[in-house]
């Protein structure tokens, strides 16, 4: 419950409404989820019915302000930002062909639910090297503030991410290895003014966050086969 | 106490040794005796051992058991390849020779218990070359133990070394990897999750001082053709369940030249129920930017083509990439060969001895048995597999 005012009070900063309308029309195409079965169980909303949600991979963006992120559009959040980058870098060839991501994503708010940003986390990877299909493990151990998925993916590459709460500031360390070249990214993410975190994932699609608690429960990897747990 | 410790060297250039060695020398603790090595080895490792031993300036001893009778002898360097480590660890401990050997310590579940046996009967001193004594690792540690991250959950470590000319491995060929694995090391390759990851996995194990319950693994080519020839990966990862619901993963690989903007991802998160920390070993450092010609790879040598050794490097002009520069180390960081100086002058066990490099040789081995069947594995092994004839 918590968790959930929090996300209804982030609705009512002023420029998250016009962040919604452009993040959840681009969504499924700039972040990272290429398996048709998945778009399926997508249905985009409108603000008032966020709510509760059936929506992917949607995160809002909690009291920013244009000048908490100089470098990047006012309307486009973090995640939009390196995503995009990501992908441009990729698509530009330099690297090669992307084999390995390594991902670890630490927030600053107990607020957000690490499983929610794994899935996240895990899509947009799976996104950037066009693959989706494969077998997916997860390590939680006795503390529910750390998840981490492995993947190894139909195709051949591989992705390991970690998603954990971290009470000093936020941070995300990212490895893109391609076959002729890598892509780094190492940053302590600017929290937002009033000292919040800067991201929170709503819920959604089911079927990656069951695989991984499914492995985690089984203690072996589980086969996603386009989107559906095996 | 005795405060010089008489070395003998097995295996010489195109080894590790050529580095080991210098550092030894370079400590007034330690006097070189000479070099030595098995017999019936093929003509150009016979002419390698002396070549080195030429260079510094120490005899070639034929016979390894006349050098292990000498008793101007205290302690023994090893080199030899993964494939011979073990069996000349063993020997030597057992000759009453404190042993120094290098990463990792065999490939062999049965060697690598035989070591341990060697050393522990023998009552004589061990230690493996690791990362742990370097100051970015023991910062790591430092800050951990001295509580403010709370209590660890996970760790997560990379080692991944941007060597070698990448770019050729053929990515429509998945790999698939094969269990019990029996050549390791090639002029051209080396079963990189082995050779590389034992850093990343001996850290992860040093700094939580914690045992591995059970290993999940990927091994892969994604880069090198010589590898995916010689049926070895050069990249590697393992997902690891510890003691009191740790979890750890490591990465462990050789990612080509161009693969980073120093020597490669050499670093570790810790996180723990108050904090978090990530260490990396080229951090803090500073960008360098000029009108200087841009860094270019080395010309392969024929003879090291990965860029393995620091003399077939310096054959081919290698020079360090210049845009990124680390801060120094501290004064007092030592190497870990004078670490294990310190432990003969003081008598006291070092941290990674050959028990401890036997449980890495066992964890490794268990990711290969779990990248060959899809499978978690558990440990410890079933003893039965023996080292192939």
């Amino acid at each position: 419950m918590k968790k959930m005012a929090s996300y209804r009070r982030s609705l009512r900063l002023p420029n998250l409404t016009v962040l919604y309308h452009l993040f959840a029309r681009k969504a499924l195409h700039s972040f990272g989820n290429p398996c048709q079965q998945w778009k399926k169980n997508v249905a985009l909303v409108t603000p008032s019915k966020i709510g509760y949600i059936n929506v992917v991979y949607i995160y809002a963006v909690r009291s920013q302000t244009t000048d908490d992120y100089g470098s990047y559009a006012s309307t486009m959040s973090y995640w939009q930002a390196l995503n995009q980058s990501i992908t441009s870098a990729i698509e530009s060839g330099k690297i090669g062909k992307p084999v390995f991501v390594r991902l670890t994503a630490l927030t600053a708010s107990e607020n957000v639910s690490v499983d929610l940003l794994l899935d996240f986390l895990y899509r947009m990877a799976a996104g950037w090297m066009s693959q989706c299909s494969g077998n997916v493990y997860g390590l939680k151990g006795k503390n529910d503030g750390q998840l981490t998925a492995t993947a190894q993916f139909a195709e051949g590459a591989s992705a390991v991410i970690t998603a954990a709460c971290d009470l000093g500031v936020p941070r995300i360390d990212l490895i893109v290895l391609g076959n002729h070249g890598a892509i780094y990214h190492s940053e302590q993410i600017v929290p937002a003014r009033d000292g919040s975190i800067e991201i929170e994932p709503t819920p959604g699609d089911q079927t990656l966050r069951e695989a991984i608690a499914k492995s985690i429960e089984s203690g072996t990897p589980v086969k996603l086969d386009g989107g559906e747990a095996q | 106490m005795n405060s010089t410790f008489g070395l003998l060297l097995v295996t010489g250039n195109l080894t590790h040794q050529e580095g080991y060695a210098r550092q030894f020398a370079k400590d007034s603790r330690c006097k070189l005796i000479g070099l030595t090595d098995e017999s019936d080895l093929p003509d150009e490792r016979n002419i390698l051992n002396r070549e080195l031993a030429d260079e510094l300036d120490i005899p070639y001893i034929p016979s390894m058991a006349e050098a292990l009778a000498r008793d101007d002898v205290q302690f023994v360097s090893v080199c030899a390849e993964p494939e011979r480590r073990g069996r000349i660890g063993a020997r030597c401990a057992r000759a009453g020779k404190h042993v120094y050997i290098d990463k990792p310590m065999t490939p062999y579940l049965d060697a690598a218990d035989d070591i341990v046996d060697a050393v522990r009967s023998s009552e004589v001193m061990s230690q493996m070359f690791s990362n742990i004594t370097l100051p970015w690792v023991r910062r790591a540690k430092t800050i951990l133990d001295s509580g403010e991250l709370g209590e660890l959950i996970a760790i997560h470590a990379d080692g991944l070394f941007a060597k070698g000319p990448g770019g050729t491995a053929d990515l429509s060929k998945p790999r698939k990897q094969h269990y019990p694995a029996r050549d390791f090391t090639f002029v051209d390759s080396k079963a990189e999750m082995y050779a590389i990851g034992v850093y990343a996995l001996g850290l992860v194990r040093w700094i939580s001082g914690r045992e591995v319950e059970n290993v999940y693994c990927h091994t892969a080519n994604y880069f090198f053709e010589e590898h995916q020839r010689n049926g070895v990966e050069d990249f590697g990862y393992l997902a690891l369940n510890l003691e009191d619901g740790l979890t750890a993963t490591i990465t462990g690989g050789r990612i080509g030249w161009s693969g980073h903007y120093a020597g490669g991802t050499n670093q570790v998160h810790l996180i723990g129920t108050r904090g978090s920390l990530m260490v990396d070993a080229f951090h803090p450092g500073i960008a360098i930017c000029s009108d200087a010609p841009p860094w270019t790879p080395p010309e392969i040598n024929p003879r090291d083509p990965m860029g393995f050794w620091s003399s077939t490097q310096r054959e081919v002009n290698c020079q360090p990439k210049e845009n990124w520069s680390s801060l120094p180390k501290p004064e007092d960081s030592k190497g870990d060969e004078n670490h294990f100086l310190d432990c003969l002058e003081m008598n006291r066990e070092s941290e990674m001895n050959v028990a401890q490099a036997a449980k890495i040789t066992e964890i490794l081995l268990a990711g290969y048995k779990s990248a060959a069947t899809g499978e978690v594995v558990h440990l410890p092994l079933s003893r039965e597999q023996k080292t192939p004839a």
